[in-house]
């Protein structure tokens, strides 16, 4: 007999502790089980006293109940009958339409297949346009053998249907593989590129190691330019936003400009260890604590006071994870980031986490940092902000 | 197969005059072969329902009304399956149709802490500190189950707690083995899923 799996990729220890601490859990009481027993009894004895007065009674009963069912089962074959009737009138009725505008217009029954539906592999004509000059030359013989020939492929409902749909479901197979593809490049392909390791994985794993030490180390990049260079921040580069260029600028200033936190080797070297286990669990986008540690970044960089970043890697969550785990986390911190940076939309965001997670557990602060926002949105349109741009 | 009288209904046996007496059980007790299957397995549909989401208020409810239809149903019983399964399968049912009607009413449960509260505070616990880790493991555990969908719930009640075999599951859902596996690991992942989010979650709170 197979036993329960245990695989250690679906499955933590923790669920597992939680799981095998909860078997004791919810048995009953010994006063449970006695209550529910004498309510069961007089359950049990109110059913049996209540309904049955003479012995006699069962059977007015049962042939109530056979009336019943016979009534039941004459309305459902009824309904069948009907049913039938009316498919093999509509199929009856449809057939010789259909061969009369074949035979008057065989040229038009091709015209309705011309090769703009199926651009690449036009459909075969049918026999019953193949044959169709002679049956016009021999009209006499339409309702004899002629008649036969045309109409057995149109009697065959199937293949007339597959006939009739088959350029226009190719035609949706090709559109939808082409949607398919577009959507991967869009979306799917980085993620699987990085999820691929080899040259991809550590381009991707250097260029989230870059996006991590920029801030810190501005000074280690000046001290050793060839790490830096071979980081493949060039690569990196593209996909990096404004905002978090801008932040990491002005975080590497501030290193540079005497932080003794990021001058320190010791303490660069650490962080840059855990920056790295970080990058690497984060390629694996369909682990959900890959998902986690990347929220955690978001929460510490609000929690250091940089929305900007906040918002940076908000955009960046969204696009690796459009369907992930922490979404609701996500935009709750996003909103948060938008009012603190005091930006356009962030009481739109705002009102979009409230509609969305009323009671998310984000609701109490995104509700504090958004009071001024939601406040103004509610007294009144806002003027729009001179220059471009969501903040100023 | 005409089932034997022992395993009739009540209420048809009730109809002979004769046997009346004879049969009808005194108040407060059940029919002999009823009392037998629920001395066996009261305790697995009573913690089953708790731990398909129904409060301890409702629980009452819920166990009478499956041993109502197991009573009733007891000679649609054909021994194909273990009475175990058969008697999981009414349950589900029942918790499905109590959960409608608790809806179509629109009437609330017992606050989920004060339920666990109450079941905790006469769980075995020799410390405080225990019984609090205990009543936040219950919460913990029934607020992710509650977040699956009925069909992972029932797989992860079956396999994790109350231990079926993988043979035993694909019995009682009428599949084979090898499909109940691929569900269960389905299920798995849906819950850790949850695990990982809850936690996050509670980190994040102010």
């Amino acid at each position: 007999m197979s036993k329960r799996p245990t695989e250690p990729d679906d499955w933590s220890s923790a669920s597992e502790t939680l799981f095998r601490a909860a078997r004791t859990d919810y048995a009953p009481r010994a006063a449970d089980r006695e209550r529910v027993r004498n309510a069961l009894a007089q359950r049990l004895a109110d059913a049996s006293n209540a309904p049955v007065t003479d012995a006699g009674s069962l059977l007015p009963a049962a042939s109530t109940s056979s009336v019943a069912l016979s009534t039941l089962v004459k309305f459902g074959l009824g309904v069948v009958v009907v049913m039938a009737g009316v498919f093999a009138f509509m199929r009856a009725g449809d057939s010789p339409k259909r061969i009369d505008s074949r035979l008057s217009d065989p040229a038009g029954v091709e015209g309705a297949r011309t090769p703009e539906h199926v651009p690449s592999e036009p459909v075969a004509p049918p026999r019953a346009a193949a044959e169709a000059p002679s049956a016009q030359a021999s009209a006499s013989k339409v309702e004899g053998e002629g008649a036969q020939t045309f109409r057995e492929p149109l009697r065959d409902g199937a293949s007339r249907g597959r006939a009739n749909e088959r350029p226009s479901t190719r035609v949706g197979r090709a559109r939808e593989s082409a949607a398919a593809q577009k959507y991967a490049t869009a979306h799917a392909m980085p993620r699987r590129a990085a999820m691929d390791g080899s040259a991809a994985r550590v381009a991707a794993r250097d260029a989230e190691e870059s996006n991590e030490r920029e801030p810190a180390d501005g000074a280690t990049a000046s001290r050793d330019p060839a790490s830096a260079l071979a980081s493949g921040r060039t690569d990196a580069e593209p996909a990096r936003s404004d905002a978090e260029k801008a932040e990491s600028s002005s975080a590497a200033r501030a290193a540079a400009s005497g932080d003794e936190a990021a001058a320190d080797p010791a303490a660069v070297a650490k962080t840059d260890e855990s920056h790295r286990a970080v990058a690497n669990a984060e390629l694996d986008a369909s682990d959900p604590r890959a998902e986690l540690m990347f929220v955690r970044r978001i929460q510490a960089a609000l929690l250091d006071a940089k929305p900007r970043r906040v918002l940076a890697l908000c955009a960046e969550h969204e696009k690796r994870w459009p369907r992930g785990t922490f979404v609701e986390e996500r935009e709750g911190l996003r909103a948060i980031a938008s009012c603190q940076s005091d930006a356009r939309d962030a009481a739109a965001r705002a009102s979009q986490y409230f509609t969305a997670y009323p009671r998310g557990p984000l609701a109490p602060r995104v509700r504090a940092a958004c009071a001024p926002q939601l406040k103004a949105a509610a007294s009144g349109p806002r003027k729009p902000v001179s220059g471009a741009g969501d903040t100023r | 197969m005409k089932a034997p009288i022992e395993h009739w209904p009540v209420h048809l046996i009730a109809r002979d005059d004769h046997a009346e007496k004879a049969v009808s059980p005194p108040a407060g007790s059940l029919p002999e072969n009823l009392a037998q299957i629920y001395d066996a397995h009261f305790d697995f549909v009573w913690r089953s329902a708790r731990r398909l989401g129904v409060s301890e208020t409702s629980a009452d409810d819920v166990t009478q009304d499956v041993f109502m239809i197991v009573h009733r149903r007891i000679a649609n019983y054909d021994g194909r399956a273990p009475m175990q399964a058969w008697i999981f399968g009414i349950l589900v049912r029942v918790v499905h149709d109590h959960r409608r009607s608790f809806r179509r009413k629109g009437a609330r449960n017992v606050p989920f802490e004060q339920d666990v509260a109450r079941h905790v505070g006469v769980a075995p616990g020799p410390t405080p500190i225990e019984q609090a880790e205990r009543a936040e493991h219950v919460r913990l555990l029934d607020k992710l189950l509650g977040e699956l969908d009925e069909d992972k719930r029932t797989l992860l009640i079956l396999s994790e707690l109350e231990e079926w075999t993988l043979r035993e599951i694909a019995e009682y859902f009428g599949s084979n083995t090898n499909t109940i596996h691929s569900r269960l690991r389905a299920a798995k992942r849906a819950f850790e899923q949850a695990y990982v989010r809850a936690q996050a979650g509670k980190e994040m709170l102010p």
